[in-house]
């Protein structure tokens, strides 16, 4: 139900927004809108049919967790 | 090549600063700071804050080579076009991990303390409206915005600080200086955290202020002003609730501004607080994914940034979902992986950036 | 927003006809001879009667050859009968002696006794000048035409203005005739730098248009921008200064006013020597002010007229109405809703006891009240006096009291209402309060669904939406967003006359604040 939802305002961002780099002629500004659109798109149709996606924070976590140990143990906490 | 065509006045740019910097800080840093340094917390936020001076004065006189130039900008030309390409893109990362996590706690304080039946999804889809509003309109826009806020902000942090100073007991700020200066120290990288190693966001805004020679020492000014304010409120914090439960309590200022009696009537002040809060993250919402947009149109050369506001509202209003499981992990999080993390942005890279400027005579 | 705005643009294009072509201006010469040109005139008037035809001879016996036309109702006859046509049959007879076209020029420089005499050299500007109330002389076998200024007609004359009321102050107000509403200005600025222009606008009404400005004070570039506006107006008609105020104002879709209108000259006359530009337009005493800025709108003539320490606690009463009027009930809908706690618990029990019974929540008992009083309000603007006691008796006591005597509202609702309503009249000015009344549903609305955080995301956008206004390049929420601290004195508070010397530097120096960026995006 909200996948319907995601798409009617995805297609309305788009009808909104589109005319306007058209119009000015911004070819590679309406490229980048549409790729970005489009990860957007997939980002808030997953997520709202419950899809699990990863916490991107746990990649930097893992990524800083030497760092972060050394900071714990020097404030103790 | 100049993509935001608007001036902000160097009060706005001053005003946009303490907004930013006490944004998410209220919430977060005084628990985190009694959690390390316990009573000692505002010391370590006085020490944090003089290490964050110097950050900020880092930033400002990197940003002083290239005057009109953003961040993302003179990155690209300091190390060329493939590194400062990569930095670039990490830097623009940053700016939109900012603006979700940002976005989450807002999210997570209204729905815990004052909503607590309206799903989260919908807060944040309505906050980012707003935020995409603010941000077509303009950075100009917004400056003229926050001068509208501040001296409301000003007036009701006052007004909870002075109404509190009643409540305190000297006597928890005893035993005095009993941690070490390395729990002191440790204490003072969460403030350094948040906010000061996130204001290297600022250098997406210098270019814009119309009265580009003063703004160091008005960088400055404001970074120190916002500093004070989060030290008393810290300090209070201890000295009214105790650093034992400063510590423990998710957002103890909330907690600080509920202890304000006077009379029978004015009961329920943290209202005014949590409009504080409101009011300070909005703002630190906007200027981080203005910085985040801002920095990919400049990234990848596009004439102008509006059509890229939509697209990345709901990719942020995604991320900001998904990096929020629970309050622990991002107290976790916060206080041990943020730190080191921001500290490549806000530390790291910017001396990297001042070096090879300088070695290259740029 | 965008997606609105759009929408709207789209609905309007396509609801207004395609623009009519822009009529040529033709300029059709003069005949010479008298009677052709009187039939002429009286043809394309259709033979209207109130266009008085005179036609005198210059001797007894020969045919006439000099004509009077004018349009009765315009022209002061009196000034016809007793000056033009005495002079006109005792002068006429000596100046036959010279050639045709000489003695019209005669006539204009040497004898006539009226005021304003110009030349007409075609018809339209003759009917053009007919329809004025100049009375037109005509000489046979000549073809060029006289004009001799004899305007005059009813007027309503020199009232107390209907709308904004002084306790302390002039009582003049401006009326419905362009040279009365330029004497009454004049008569407060006595300044050679006071300059005026005129032009006609509207293809069919053709109603003068007046602009008035102080050389030097007001800044040029504002002058250029508000005459070249107006120039651009194609309109068919121009019945009030609201038409010019709406093709003039900056295209923004927003309910705030960005013109300030007002029937005061002490009120124009104080904006000229700010730096503003005053549009006097015919047929109305609603006189434009541009540019105007939000503090404008909450400030009134008499702030200036009663002492600095009381006008200043005045304006800040105001302030307080307009948050009042704005979030009142807002707050109400959201305390009662949502936020319980935060209501002093003795009031919540009086308010909990009263909510009980009200089938309605607090969101729809609040619509409700607010409409019956918006529509109480319509009723009182529209009444014939006779029944306004019946109107108000009904609105207070019927509606009000049995609708909380039946269950149907709380009284603290309608307390609330009132004192919405009351607070929403403390704007000085009623475009202003209209704004708020449509800003005040839509808080409403917030309110009800999210509650403070609702309230809250409203007045962001609303101080988004008002920061980013321009009227005439110069910001709408100046001084407060861009902070100017000179003009800081005359802006909350009014600091007393000795203190107000010093030159206020906004719209003098419109462009050095906030240059007016084009939007490029």
């Amino acid at each position: 139900m909200w996948l319907v939802v995601v798409i009617l305002f995805t297609a309305v961002i788009i009808w909104y927004e589109a005319p306007a780099l058209l119009k000015h002629g911004q070819f590679r500004e309406l490229a980048f809108f549409g790729i970005l659109m489009l990860i957007a798109f997939a980002l808030t149709a997953a997520q709202s049919l419950k899809v699990k996606m990863s916490n991107p924070l746990d990649a930097i976590v893992a990524l800083y967790s030497p760092l972060s140990r050394i900071i714990s143990a020097f404030t103790g906490s | 090549m100049q993509m935001e065509k608007g001036k902000i006045s160097l009060y706005q740019f001053k005003v946009l600063v303490v907004l930013f910097s006490l944004g998410s800080s209220i919430l977060i840093v005084p628990s985190a700071l009694a959690s390390v340094s316990r009573q000692d917390g505002w010391i370590s936020s006085l020490f944090g804050v003089a290490c964050g001076l110097l950050l900020v004065w880092l930033y400002a006189s990197l940003a002083q080579r290239f005057p009109d130039k953003t961040l993302i900008e003179f990155s690209i030309l300091i190390l060329g076009k493939g590194l400062g390409h990569v930095v670039a893109f990490l830097y623009f990362s940053f700016f939109l991990l900012i603006a979700s996590l940002v976005l989450c706690t807002i999210g997570d304080f209204i729905s815990s303390m004052t909503l607590p039946e309206t799903p989260i999804e919908a807060i944040h889809i309505v906050f980012m409206l707003i935020i995409v509003m603010g941000i077509k309109l303009g950075l100009e826009v917004v400056g003229r915005a926050s001068e509208i806020f501040i001296p409301w902000v000003l007036v009701m942090l006052g007004f909870m600080l002075v109404a509190v100073l009643p409540l305190i007991d000297m006597s928890r700020t005893a035993p005095f200086l009993e941690n070490s200066i390395r729990q002191i120290a440790g204490g003072s990288i969460t403030i350094l955290g948040i906010p000061y190693l996130e204001l290297v966001i600022f250098l997406m805004i210098l270019p814009a202020v119309s009265n580009r020679s003063k703004a160091t020492k008005g960088f400055l000014n404001a970074a120190l002003f916002s500093g004070l304010i989060l030290t008393a409120i810290t300090l209070l914090c201890i000295l009214v609730l105790g650093h034992d439960f400063t510590a423990r309590h998710s957002f103890p200022s909330y907690t600080l501004a509920k202890q304000i009696h006077i009379g029978d009537f004015f009961q329920r002040v943290e209202i005014v607080m949590a409009v504080i809060w409101f009011v300070t993250i909005f703002f630190k919402l906007m200027i981080s994914f203005y910085a985040a947009i801002l920095g990919f149109g400049q990234l990848f050369r596009l004439k102008s940034h509006r059509s890229l506001v939509t697209p990345f509202a709901m990719i942020v209003f995604v991320i900001s979902l998904l990096v929020f499981p629970n309050v622990i992990y991002f107290k976790d999080f916060s206080a041990h992986t943020w730190p080191p993390f921001a500290s490549t942005f806000g530390l790291l890279l910017p001396v990297l950036l001042a070096v090879v400027a300088a070695i290259r005579k740029l | 927003m965008g997606i609105f705005r759009k929408a709207m643009m789209g609905v309007i294009k396509s609801l207004t006809p395609q623009a009519t072509q822009q009529p040529k201006v033709s300029r059709t010469p003069l005949k010479s001879s008298l009677e052709e040109v009187l039939y002429e005139i009286q043809h394309r008037l259709g033979h209207s009667n109130d266009v008085i035809v005179r036609r005198l001879s210059l001797d007894a016996s020969s045919d006439p050859d000099i004509a009077l036309i004018y349009t009765e109702g315009l022209a002061n006859t009196k000034d016809i009968l007793v000056s033009l046509l005495v002079d006109l049959q005792k002068i006429h007879p000596e100046i036959s002696r010279y050639p045709k076209d000489q003695q019209l020029q005669l006539l204009k420089n040497s004898i006539l006794r009226t005021g304003d005499i110009h030349d007409i050299t075609n018809y339209e500007s003759l009917i053009s000048a007919l329809l004025s109330g100049d009375t037109i002389i005509l000489l046979n076998g000549c073809t060029q035409a006289i004009g001799a200024c004899t305007r005059d007609w009813q007027d309503r004359g020199i009232n107390e203005p209907a709308s904004q009321t002084v306790i302390r102050g002039p009582r003049e107000g401006f009326t419905e005739t362009l040279r009365t509403n330029t004497m009454l200005i004049r008569r407060k600025i006595k300044d050679e730098n006071l300059w005026l222009e005129t032009m006609p606008i509207g293809r069919k009404t053709r109603t003068d248009v007046s602009i008035m400005y102080l050389k030097g004070t007001a800044d040029e570039e504002l002058v250029n921008e508000v005459r070249s506006r107006l120039k651009r107006i194609d309109m068919e008609a121009v019945l009030e200064s609201a038409y010019i105020e709406e093709m003039i104002q900056d295209d923004s879709l927003t309910p705030f006013p960005t013109i300030y209108n007002t029937e005061r000259p002490d009120v124009a006359a104080a904006g000229l020597l700010e730096g503003r530009v005053v549009i006097l337009v015919d047929g109305t005493p609603f006189v434009l002010l541009a540019p105007a800025l939000f503090t404008h709108f909450i400030q009134t003539a008499e702030d200036y007229y009663q002492r600095a320490d009381i006008s200043s606690l005045l304006r800040l009463l105001r302030y307080i109405s307009l948050f009042i009027a704005t979030l009142a009930p807002a707050a109400y809908i959201a305390a009662t809703t949502f936020h319980q706690e935060m209501i002093p618990t003795t009031l919540l029990i009086r308010v909990a006891a009263q909510h009980e019974g009200i089938p309605f929540p607090a969101f729809i008992e609040a619509l409700i009240m607010e409409i019956i009083f918006e529509i109480l309000r319509e009723a009182g603007v529209r009444m014939p006096r006779a029944i306004g006691q019946a109107v108000s008796i009904v609105g207070a006591l019927v509606i009000g009291q049995a609708a909380v005597e039946a269950g149907l509202v709380g009284t603290a609702m309608v307390i609330i209402v009132s004192l919405t309503a009351i607070s929403n009249l403390v704007i000085p000015s009623f475009n202003m309060g209209i704004a708020i009344r449509m800003i005040r549903f839509v808080l409403m609305a917030l309110a009800a669904s999210f509650g403070l955080f609702g309230i809250l995301i409203g007045l962001f956008a609303l101080t988004l939406h008002l920061c980013s206004l321009r009227s005439f390049g110069v910001p709408y929420m100046a001084p407060l967003a861009p902070y100017i601290r000179q003009d800081q004195k005359d802006n909350l508070i009014r600091l007393p006359h000795w203190a107000l010397t010093v030159k206020q530097r906004l719209i003098r120096q419109r462009g050095t604040v906030d240059k007016q960026q084009p939007n490029e995006n």
